[in-house]
C-alpha cells in the first residue's frame, strides 16, 4: 500500500522537525559535558559568554563548541556518503570508506608522519586528505571499463586498492621505530583537540559536496529501480556515478583528514533511516546528514567522558556500539523476509 | 720419583681449583621473577634494549657486547656493533649464530622470544626496572654478570650520591613551593605520563607535582583537562631534538596561550631518549628535571639543540 505523495511529504516534514530539534538538543547538552560530568551552566553559558575567566571560555569556546561542530560535520558527513554511495551502488553493504578513501588517507597521514614532514599544525590533514583524493581517483579509473562504471569493477577496485595500501600502512608502522604511537593514535579515529582551524579546513569541502550531492536525489531514486531502468528514465548514468563519486570522495576525504578513520556512522545511519521507512533519497540524505551528526556527537561525547580525564578514542567507540547495532538490524531484517 | 708424582699432582691441583674460581656458577633473579642460572663471568652477551646497551657501556664491558639492537644509539660506538633486531622485533636466528653467553633482554623484549632463545640453551636476564631504585639494583646484577661487581658497586654509590645531593636540597620545600608539571610525550591526542612511570618519579623527586598524579601510567588526557589543571610547567619530549612537533603545538597553538605554563614561557622540551631510559642516564634525566621545575635551586636548564 503507498500513502499519498502528500501524507509522505508531511510525515517527513515531522521526522525532519524531530531529527533538527534533536540534533539542537543534543548540541545544547553536549556543550555541558565536560571533566566527566554535566553542567547546567556549561550548557547555557553558550548564551552568555561575557561572564566566563579566560580558561573557562577557552574550554568552552575553543575546545568543546568547535570539537561538537566537527563531530556534527564529521558524522553528518559519513552518513551523507554512506546513504549516496549505498544508492548508487544499490547495495546497503556499501560503507563511505569502500573507494579505498581511508587507507588513502591513513597512508598520506603515515607518510607524513614517519618521513618527518612538518610544516604547521595541519600538515597531517593535509597529507591525509591528498593521500584520499588521490587513491579515491586512482580506483576511479581502475574500475572504469571502457569509460563506463561497471559497480562490481568499482566495488573490487576499491577493496583491493584497500589492501594494497594497507600494507603499506603496515610497512610504515614497522619502520616508525619511535613515532608508531602518532600511527596507532590516528588510525584509532579521533576528535581529540579539534578545533576552528579543522573546522575551517572542513567548511569549504562541506559547503560545496553537501547541496550537490542533495540535488541527486531524483537521480539516485531512480537508482533505486537498477541501472538499466534509470537509462531509461532518462538519466545519464555514467555521468551521475562520476560527479557522485567525486562528490562523495571529497566530502569523505575531508572528514578522515580531520578525524582519522571512525567506522560504523556511514554505514549503519542510512541503514537505520531505511528500515524506519525512508527509502526516498529526498528525505533519506538530508536526514542521513542529521542523524548522522547526533549519532557521532553523542559517540563523541561519551568517548570524552567515561574515562575522564582519560579519553578515549572515538573510532572505538563507534564500532563497539556501531557492529553489534549492524548486526541486530541485519537480523531483524532477516526475521522479516 | 713418588714424591715428584705428588709434587705434579699438587701443581696440577692448584691449576684446577685457581680456574674453577674464575669461573663460578651463580644464580640470579632477573626482573621478570626467573632465577637465571649463569656460569660468570660472561664474555660474549647481547643486549635487547637500549637502555641494557648503556648499561653495559657505563660498566666498561662492551668489549664482551657482540649484539644489539637499531635503536642502541648511546654511545655513540654502540654504532659498530652488530644488530640483531630492534626493540620488539629480534631475529632469533642472528642472536643464536652470534653464540652469546647471556642476553640482556628488556621490558619490550616479547615473552615468546625470551622462550624460544630458553629452550636453545642460551640463559636469558630480563632487565625490566620500574623505578630509579630497581635500576641501580639491575645495574649491580649486570656487573655481577660481567665479573665487575666492584666497578658495578662504585657506581651505583656515585649515583646514590648524586640522587641524594638533589633531593636533598628540595626537602625543604613547602608543598606550595612544588610547581604542578605536565609531561607530554605526544600531542595528538596529550598523551602523558601518570603514576608509576619513570617521569612520575623524576618529577617528584626534583621537587615538583606531577599534573596528572590521580592517573596511573602512560594515559590519553582530554585537551580540556589540560586548561581545568593548568600546570606551571610543562615538559615535551622529542627525539633528538630534530623532531619536535608536539613542542610547536604547544607554541603555536592559539587555544593554548591562555595556559600559565604557556604564558610564562615554561614549556620545555626534553630528550626522550634521556628520559625515557631505565639506564645510568636516569641521574641525567633527574637532575634535567631538578633544573626545569626549580631553576632558582638548579642552574638553568638549556634545552637540546637542533640537529
Amino acid at each position: 500500500m503507498y500513502m499519498s505523495h502528500r501524507r509522505k511529504n508531511r510525515q517527513f516534514l515531522r521526522l525532519l522537525g524531530l531529527v533538527v530539534g534533536g540534533l539542537l538538543g543534543s548540541i545544547v547538552f553536549a556543550q555541558g559535558v565536560g571533566g566527566g560530568g554535566y553542567s547546567w551552566h556549561d550548557s547555557f553559558a553558550l548564551f552568555s559568554p561575557s561572564t566566563l575567566s579566560t580558561i573557562d571560555r577557552t574550554i568552552l569556546f575553543h575546545i568543546r563548541l568547535p570539537r561538537i561542530i566537527i563531530a556534527v560535520l564529521v558524522g553528518g558527513g559519513l552518513a551523507l556518503g554512506g546513504a549516496a554511495l549505498q544508492g548508487m551502488f544499490h547495495n546497503p553493504l556499501v560503507d563511505p570508506y569502500v573507494l579505498g578513501v581511508s587507507s588513502g588517507a591513513a597512508l598520506g597521514a603515515v607518510v607524513a608522519m614517519v618521513s618527518g614532514i612538518y610544516f604547521g599544525l595541519f600538515t597531517i590533514p593535509l597529507f591525509a586528505f591528498s593521500g584520499a583524493v588521490c587513491t579515491a581517483f586512482v580506483v576511479f579509473r581502475l574500475g572504469m571499463v571502457a569509460k563506463r562504471i561497471p559497480l562490481e569493477t568499482l566495488l573490487l577496485a576499491g577493496v583491493a586498492m584497500g589492501m594494497f595500501l594497507s600494507a603499506f600502512i603496515s610497512l610504515g608502522m614497522f619502520l616508525a621505530g619511535e613515532d608508531l604511537h602518532q600511527i596507532v593514535f590516528w588510525t584509532m579515529g579521533g576528535l581529540w583537540g579539534r578545533g576552528w582551524m579543522e573546522v575551517r579546513m572542513v567548511v569549504f569541502p562541506f559547503l560545496i559536496g553537501v547541496p550537490l550531492l542533495f540535488s541527486f536525489t531524483r537521480e539516485l531514486n531512480a537508482f533505486l529501480l537498477g541501472e538499466k531502468v534509470a537509462q531509461s528514465l532518462g538519466v545519464d548514468v555514467e555521468k551521475v556515478k562520476k560527479w557522485l563519486l567525486l562528490f562523495v570522495s571529497l566530502l569523505v576525504a575531508s572528514c578522515v583528514a580531520v578525524s582519522g578513520v571512525i567506522g560504523f556512522v556511514g554505514l549503519v545511519v542510512p541503514h537505520l533511516l531505511r528500515l524506519l521507512g525512508c527509502e526516498d533519497h529526498r528525505f533519506l540524505l538530508p536526514l542521513s546528514f542529521l542523524v548522522g551528526g547526533v549519532v557521532l556527537l553523542w559517540a563523541d561525547t561519551l568517548a570524552r567522558t567515561i574515562l575522564n580525564p582519560v579519553e578515549l578514542p572515538v573510532g572505538i567507540v563507534t564500532s563497539i556500539i556501531g557492529a553489534p547495532f549492524f548486526i541486530y538490524l541485519l537480523r531483524r531484517k532477516k526475521r522479516e523476509w | 720419583m713418588r714424591r715428584v708424582l705428588w709434587g705434579a699432582l699438587g701443581l696440577v691441583w692448584c691449576i684446577l681449583v685457581t680456574f674453577a674460581g674464575f669461573t663460578q656458577e651463580i644464580v640470579l633473579q632477573d626482573d621478570w621473577g626467573r632465577e637465571v642460572k649463569l656460569s660468570a663471568p660472561l664474555r660474549r652477551i647481547i643486549s635487547l634494549s637500549p637502555s641494557n646497551t648503556e648499561i653495559v657501556f657505563a660498566l666498561g664491558m662492551e668489549e664482551f657486547l657482540v649484539g644489539v639492537t637499531s635503536y642502541c644509539n648511546y654511545p655513540p660506538q654502540t654504532q659498530k656493533i652488530e644488530k640483531v633486531g630492534n626493540v620488539t622485533e629480534v631475529d632469533v636466528e642472528r642472536v643464536v649464530a652470534l653464540n652469546p653467553e647471556v642476553v640482556l633482554a628488556g621490558s619490550l623484549t616479547p615473552p615468546e622470544v625470551v622462550e624460544r632463545l630458553e629452550k636453545l640453551g642460551i640463559p636469558v636476564f630480563v632487565l625490566d626496572p620500574h623505578n630509579i631504585e630497581e635500576v641501580l639494583e639491575d645495574i649491580d646484577k649486570v656487573a655481577i654478570i660481567g665479573g665487575v661487581e666492584k666497578r658495578g658497586q662504585e657506581m651505583v654509590q656515585a649515583m646514590r650520591a648524586k640522587i641524594q645531593a638533589i633531593t636533598d636540597r628540595i626537602s625543604s620545600l613547602s608543598e606550595e613551593e612544588k610547581p604542578r608539571v605536565l609531561h607530554v610525550l605526544w600531542h595528538d591526542p596529550i598523551w602523558t605520563a601518570g603514576k608509576g612511570t619513570f617521569i612520575d618519579e623524576f618529577i617528584v623527586k626534583a621537587g615538583g607535582v606531577n599534573a596528572v598524579s590521580d592517573l596511573t601510567g602512560y594515559v590519553i588526557l582530554d585537551l580540556e583537562e589540560v586548561f581545568r589543571r593548568n600546570p606551571e610547567i610543562i615538559t615535551v619530549v622529542t627525539s633528538h631534538g630534530a623532531e619536535k612537533v608536539s613542542y610547536e603545538f604547544f607554541l603555536t597553538d592559539e587555544r593554548l596561550k591562555v595556559l600559565r605554563a604557556v604564558e610564562a614561557g615554561k614549556v620545555f622540551m626534553v630528550d626522550s631518549d634521556l628520559v625515557s631510559r631505565p639506564g645510568p642516564r636516569v641521574v641525567e634525566a633527574l637532575s634535567l628535571f631538578a633544573q626545569i621545575v626549580h631553576p632558582e635551586i638548579f642552574d638553568v636548564y638549556v634545552p637540546p639543540q637542533e640537529e
